[in-house]
């Protein structure tokens, strides 16, 4: 009996939905960002043929990952943790914008290291955790070398400042640890003191506490929110149904923040309506539900992890960001995968889908 | 390797996870957009759409001959409103350097802030606009509007009067006319951005504006020109504390020009009111125009008749009326020639209080003549219930009534054309939108003021004014003029009696005098030391007169240009000879040719100045004034002035320009340079005058 059987095609479906939803994505982003670009650059296609390009490369690397050997490449995650810490540590020297270090400029391309460093830290919690010598139940394996290592990555996310993507990596990687068989309660442990010392935080520090306050405040009625939680609640609402049509929002000019990165779901909800994000919702939970079924069909716990890790990533990526924008959640930046303006979002959300499609042409014997 | 029953069982929950996810957004999506859809569309709405007013064109105005005299223009007013702190440092150091200001000056004295709205200087000239637009950093900005402008500068502003600072009228034409030159306002959809920005949605308005309507005036800007002018020369000539003309096509009522000048107006671009139809005086003698219509209509008048003049003083009561100047017999006409309160209070005595009051009411006294600008006066005309007895005779030479100027006028217009009171009007007709005249105002009777006869005759008698009466200083060579003079005591509220030294000086008149086609006024309050109105409201009148005539030739056939015809002879005048050049014994001999007397206290020298001037009429046995001086004597010493009128002797002074007082009134008694004295530059003569 083969260890694995290698099918020829992937998953068509989740190819179809990605596709789709970049599609969709280019359509906002020019629609969302025209007027801006234009007023602030002259030029009403700058954003729309930026993405383009990045979609192109995203495409490109969606073909070659999913082509690649990924069991034989695993080992390569360990060097490349490493290279995309060092990358987290170079944002610090490179251009501020919107008052953080979250990027470096490579040439004419920018991109956020810390996306690269989601994406490799799921690579190598997958690779490693899959080590069948490795026992979860002992909390010193579980512990070492996991806590330093995403404890260093994410000191320097926070740092930048950037806690969306704290957030989102640490549920992340609590996530794949909890797939991968961690006892609950030594989770629940793990976690227990992160909250204390967020709360600490928060509460103690005053740290973004006005934030927290409008959250709680803006879950139950999103106009007593802050600005923007405001503006978003008030874009969506501006919709309805069938939505203003395409192109004609009012909310992008300026009065919605970022309308064609972070608040791209508001925006577009004005613009389609509410069944227009129906369409949105519908792709990206079949996206996620095909991610969960290819780490449901994996034929080794690698592919269970990282299918499962990968998905998960995506997932929590959207729903802090959709969470953001309906007012579900304190307001922090983050861009929603495959729709947002943004090349290192696209790109690595696409490398997740390339490596889903990967581990999609391997299938359990029957 | 097949998944463990754990790891399936994790995998699921993550599945439940996901999928409770997409339930709690997809219900709090419903909530959001389906259910508070409109109460947030409203909110939206509210802050991203409105309405902004799109400014109608305001009408033009044009003068009689198609001028344009109130235009628009459009005006650049400079704003600012720095995004952040950077324009902001950068609008002010532009400021600063702009307007030369010190350094750092400039955000405190304009209030500068970031995102706040000021205003810098509104109404920019062209030139400044250009260049700011092109040099001004970014939160400087500038914004264009409408605003007036009056191509002609001051003239007839005060007919026009202003409009503020968002061109809405504020007097004169501008704030009468409001709502007819001011158009309605449009609106249009505008949709603004979260910075504030607005922009048109579509070009379509909601509501269009319909621009004002342009209003063509009956002014006759070339006159208003003229007049200003004239009035302007005659207040600093005469020392005159203000002045008031009006002119009116006698027959149609087209109101020609109205102005006033007075020197201690302030801000006369912000013309308040116009006093030609505010100001309300007592007329005086011009006033004796209507009497003398009332009387002749009245049939009481026998032209061969005489009245007694009292030698002067005539005591009514326990009042006395005095003449000017002493008459013995007169007849009516002279009574208007010679303007003798007297030989009229006697007359309107024979006419009676209510006829008096009668014919006043029918010239208009007391009543508005509606012209349709803000601020005009009634005048004041007291009912013959409540007069006292020497009201009548009061009334008959202009006093005890109020009137202003243009209500003088229209009189005179009415005497003019044959007796039809016309209703002055300032607005020909309105401009429809082919630039044909609509509206035309057309011209309104009153009501007939005296017969036609009456009125050929008062026009005779007012012609013989000019020529041998008190206006003859408005005897003109190139336009025939009749009128009446008036100098009248301003009445001194206070104290409940009249002024001694303060006078209306005044002359309505009309010209050509054969067919009248201009009749008008021109009113100086307190000329001094001459204060005589045929000496000085007339003069001006004349000046306006010629200078319009010689405007319009067509207007003024050579006939009626040119003066040809003599006064009517009159058994007791005599043409007056020319004496300038000549010896002085000869000049004596040559008056006495001709029935006049000297009066000189030289004896040798050459006459350099006469009074009255060559060629003009002169009552018989009247006495010519003559200047004389001697050879190798540059100065001219000054003569007996005793006896004289202070008119005459004024005149005398004035022509050597020999500063002069005048005390007391009627003939000069006493004065201080003794006659043969030699005049210098600065001596002054006090003139004590006494009445006779």
């Amino acid at each position: 009996m083969k260890r694995s059987l290698t099918k020829s095609t992937v998953d068509e479906g989740l190819l179809l939905a990605y596709l789709a939803l970049m599609v969709i994505g280019l359509v906002m982003i020019y629609s969302t960002s025209s007027i801006l670009a234009e007023g602030r650059f002259g030029s009403h296609l700058l954003f729309l043929r930026q993405q383009c390009l990045w979609a192109m490369l995203s495409l490109g690397a969606v073909f070659v990952i999913s082509k690649l050997n990924l069991s034989r490449m695993a080992i390569y995650s360990v060097p490349a943790l490493l290279v995309s810490m060092v990358l987290l540590a170079l944002a610090f020297v490179g251009p501020v914008r919107n008052e953080a270090h979250r990027w470096i400029a490579l040439g004419p391309f920018s991109g956020q290291p810390s996306e690269i460093f989601r994406f490799v830290l799921v690579f190598f919690l997958a690779f490693s955790l899959s080590n069948p010598r490795r026992d979860l139940t002992d909390l010193r394996q579980l512990l070492w070398p996991y806590l330093p290592l995403t404890g260093v990555g994410l000191l320097l996310v926070l740092l930048e400042p950037d806690l969306g993507s704290t957030i989102v990596i640490s549920i992340t990687v609590v996530g794949i640890f909890f797939l991968a068989g961690a006892r609950i309660k030594h989770l629940l442990g793990a976690a227990a003191p992160m909250v204390a010392m967020a709360l600490l935080v928060v509460f103690g520090l005053g740290y973004k506490k006005a934030r927290i306050m409008d959250f709680v405040a803006a879950v139950a009625d999103p106009l007593q929110g802050s600005y923007q939680a405001r503006q978003a609640a008030l874009t969506l609402g501006a919709g309805g149904w069938l939505g203003v049509g395409l192109g004609e929002g009012h909310q992008k000019l300026f009065f919605l923040p970022y309308p064609h990165t972070d608040f791209i779901f508001a925006a577009t909800g004005e613009e389609i309506g509410l069944l227009g994000l129906m369409v949105i919702l519908t792709l990206l939970f079949y996206l996620l539900w095909r991610g969960l079924r290819i780490s449901f069909t994996q034929p080794d716990k690698f592919g269970y992890l990282l299918a499962g890790g990968m998905t998960l990533s995506l997932f929590v990526n959207i729903a802090v960001n959709i969470g953001v924008v309906t007012s579900l959640l304190p307001v922090t930046g983050l861009p929603l995968p495959f729709i947002s303006y943004g090349g290192s979002s696209l790109v690595m959300s696409s490398a997740a889908v390339g490596v889903l499609l990967n581990l999609s042409r391997r299938t359990v014997p029957r | 390797m097949i998944l463990t029953g754990q790891q399936r069982l994790r995998l699921g929950i993550m599945l439940a996870i996901v999928c409770l996810f997409f339930a709690v957004v997809t219900a709090r999506l419903v909530h959001l957009q389906v259910f508070k859809h409109s109460q947030y569309c409203e909110i939206v709405k509210k802050q991203s759409e409105g309405t902004i007013d799109i400014p109608a064109d305001r009408g033009l105005v044009y003068d009689r001959n198609g001028q344009i005299v109130a235009d628009n223009i459009v005006v650049s007013s400079l704003y600012a409103y720095p995004a952040n702190k950077r324009e902001l440092k950068a609008v002010g150091k532009y400021l600063e350097q702009l307007f030369d200001l010190k350094a750092g000056s400039a955000a405190r004295k304009y209030g500068l802030a970031s995102r706040r709205f000021r205003w810098i200087k509104r109404q920019l000239d062209d030139a400044a606009a250009v260049r700011i637009e092109q040099t001004a950093p970014n939160g400087l900005y500038l914004r264009r509007s409408a605003h007036r402008s009056y191509p002609f500068g001051l003239i007839g502003r005060q007919i026009l009067g202003f409009t503020d600072i968002d061109n809405s009228g504020q007097s004169g034409l501008e704030f009468a006319f409001d709502s007819t030159l001011a158009g309605r306002k449009g609106l249009a959809d505008i949709r603004r951005d979260g910075l504030r920005n607005t922009f048109r949605v579509n070009e379509k308005a909601l509501v269009k504006p319909s621009p004002g309507r342009s209003l063509v005036l009956t002014v006759d800007w070339r006159l208003q020109e003229i007049a200003e002018e004239e009035l302007r020369a005659a207040v600093s000539e005469y020392s005159a504390r203000s002045g008031m003309v009006v002119m009116l096509d006698c027959n149609n009522g087209d109101i020609l020009t109205m102005a006033h000048y007075d020197p201690s107006e302030l801000s006369p671009d912000k013309p308040a009111k116009l006093r030609v139809i505010s100001d309300q005086f007592e007329p005086g003698s011009v006033f004796k125009a209507f009497t003398a219509a009332g009387l002749l209509d009245a049939r009481l008048i026998n032209f061969e008749d005489s009245v007694y003049c009292e030698e002067g003083v005539w005591k009514l009561g326990r009042r006395r009326l005095r003449d000017d100047k002493k008459h013995g017999w007169l007849s009516f006409r002279e009574v208007v020639e010679l303007s003798s309160n007297i030989g009229m209070g006697k007359y309107a005595v024979q006419l009676g209080g209510d006829e008096l009051y009668n014919t006043a009411r029918r010239f208009g006294m007391g009543q508005k003549l509606r012209i349709g600008l803000p601020g005009e006066t009634r005048g004041r005309l007291v009912t013959p219930e409540r007069w006292s007895d020497y009201t009548i005779s009061a009334l008959a030479m202009g006093h005890a009534v109020a009137v202003n100027a243009l209500q003088m006028a229209a009189g005179f217009a009415a005497i003019a054309n044959g007796g039809e009171l016309l209703r002055p009007h300032l607005i020909l007709g309105s401009v429809d939108e082919d630039g044909y005249i609509a509206d035309r105002c057309d011209r309104e009777s009153i009501g007939r003021v005296a017969g036609r006869i009456t009125c050929d005759t008062l026009r005779s008698f007012m012609k013989g004014v000019v020529e041998v009466g008190t206006a003859m200083p408005v005897k003109s060579d190139v336009v025939c003029i009749g009128g009446k003079t008036g100098t009248a005591e301003i009445p001194d509220h206070e104290n409940r009696c009249y002024f001694k030294n303060k006078f209306t000086a005044s002359f309505a008149g009309f010209f050509p005098c054969d067919q009248p086609l201009i009749a008008g006024m021109v009113v100086l309050i307190e000329p001094h030391p001459m204060h005589y109105g045929g000496w000085t409201a007339g003069p001006t009148f004349r000046r306006i007169a010629e200078r319009y005539a010689r405007l319009n030739p067509d207007y003024f056939t050579p006939s009626e240009r040119i003066l040809v015809a003599k006064s009517d002879e009159l058994e007791s005048t005599v043409e007056v000879p020319d004496l300038v050049g000549r010896h002085i014994g000869a000049a004596r001999l040559r008056a006495e040719e001709h029935d006049l007397a000297l009066r000189c206290s030289d004896t040798s020298g050459f006459v350099v100045w006469q009074f009255p001037a060559a060629d003009r009429m002169a009552v018989k046995n009247d006495d010519i004034l003559v200047s004389v001086t001697s050879p190798g004597d540059d100065l001219p010493r000054i003569a007996d002035l005793t006896g004289l009128s202070i008119r005459e002797a004024s005149a005398y002074l004035d022509f050597l320009r020999v500063e002069f007082t005048i005390k007391g009134r009627g003939r000069v008694v006493k004065q201080s340079l003794r006659p043969g004295e030699t005049i210098s530059g600065d001596k002054i003569c006090r003139l004590t005058c006494k009445p006779t």
